[in-house]
């Protein structure tokens, strides 16, 4: 296994993760995972919906930072429909820039 | 009532000695701790290179011994804390499901966080080795209000040390 894909699917990008082989049930769950993955050597790739960004915010900036193991590539899906994704769909990529996460390919939705 | 309670504490091991005994059988397996006390404790216990501790990120011990384990023949031991098992008790499942024949957990359960003043955590509530049949010993431990100096090598360092012992 030379790259593992982790995180919690979106249909925003079910074609990129269709080889993912770990089923996470969160997304802090998948960072942890790739932590052990990059120390053991691997490059983890991960993937979740905007909405499980909100939840990783502090595995960035507590886990990955402090021990400057580099932010994995992040495959994102930014959903901004129905309402109730609208908010965080707003407030991603300045999310993005909070944790200074660079290395992510982004699915986003329509807005209209 | 009483005595029943101190019965009841005497009955229990002291967390530093539920993680000597885990390390008394150790020779070079890679082993991850979780944050709070039991890193701290681990550290002034047996400092080496195959020690990973997670300081801070509660929850993340786990997780960090399933991504090493997935990718080494080396025996891993994750030790956590009931209230960082609990706070991503989803890890215990996948750990269930993936079965790595590598991968060995200890939870030391003090049923509180004591790093944060000894607040009850909900572990009496559950029986953790019926969620993870696998590899996976609860060892009860006594609540105390220890101090135990903190870990005084570098994030960075922990890390370095840790990622040249698996990559050597």
């Amino acid at each position: 296994m030379s790259k593992l894909k982790l995180g919690v699917p979106c249909s925003g990008i079910k074609e990129q993760i269709e080889d993912a082989e770990i089923p996470c049930s969160c997304e802090e769950e998948a960072m942890a995972i790739a932590v052990g993955t990059w120390l053991a050597g691997k490059k983890p790739i991960l993937y979740m919906q905007n909405s499980g960004l909100c939840r990783v915010v502090d595995y960035a900036l507590s886990l990955y930072k402090p021990y400057e193991i580099p932010l994995p590539k992040l495959i994102l899906s930014i959903r901004h429909k129905p309402y109730h994704h609208s908010f965080c769909g707003q407030k991603t990529r300045n999310l993005l820039n909070l944790m200074e996460w660079e290395n992510v390919e982004i699915a986003e939705q329509q807005i209209k | 009532m009483g005595k029943r309670r101190n019965r009841g504490a005497a009955d229990k091991m002291k967390r530093i000695d539920a993680i000597k005994q885990i390390m008394d059988s150790v020779d070079d397996e890679l082993v991850i701790s979780s944050t709070g006390k039991i890193s701290r404790e681990l550290y002034n216990i047996k400092d080496r290179s195959a020690n990973f501790y997670v300081m801070g990120s509660m929850g993340a011990s786990l997780g960090v011994g399933i991504g090493v384990a997935l990718h080494t023949d080396r025996k891993v031991i994750v030790i956590a804390g009931d209230g960082d098992i609990l706070m991503s008790l989803s890890t215990l499942v996948l750990m269930n499901k993936l079965k790595l024949p590598n991968l060995s957990l200890y939870i030391i359960d003090n049923n509180c966080f004591e790093s944060t003043g000894g607040q009850k955590t909900c572990s009496d509530a559950v029986d953790f080795t019926t969620i993870c049949t696998h590899n996976c010993k609860v060892m009860k431990v006594e609540a105390t209000s220890s101090i135990i100096p903190r870990i005084d090598m570098p994030h960075k360092d922990v890390m370095r040390r840790f990622y040249n012992e698996i990559n050597k």
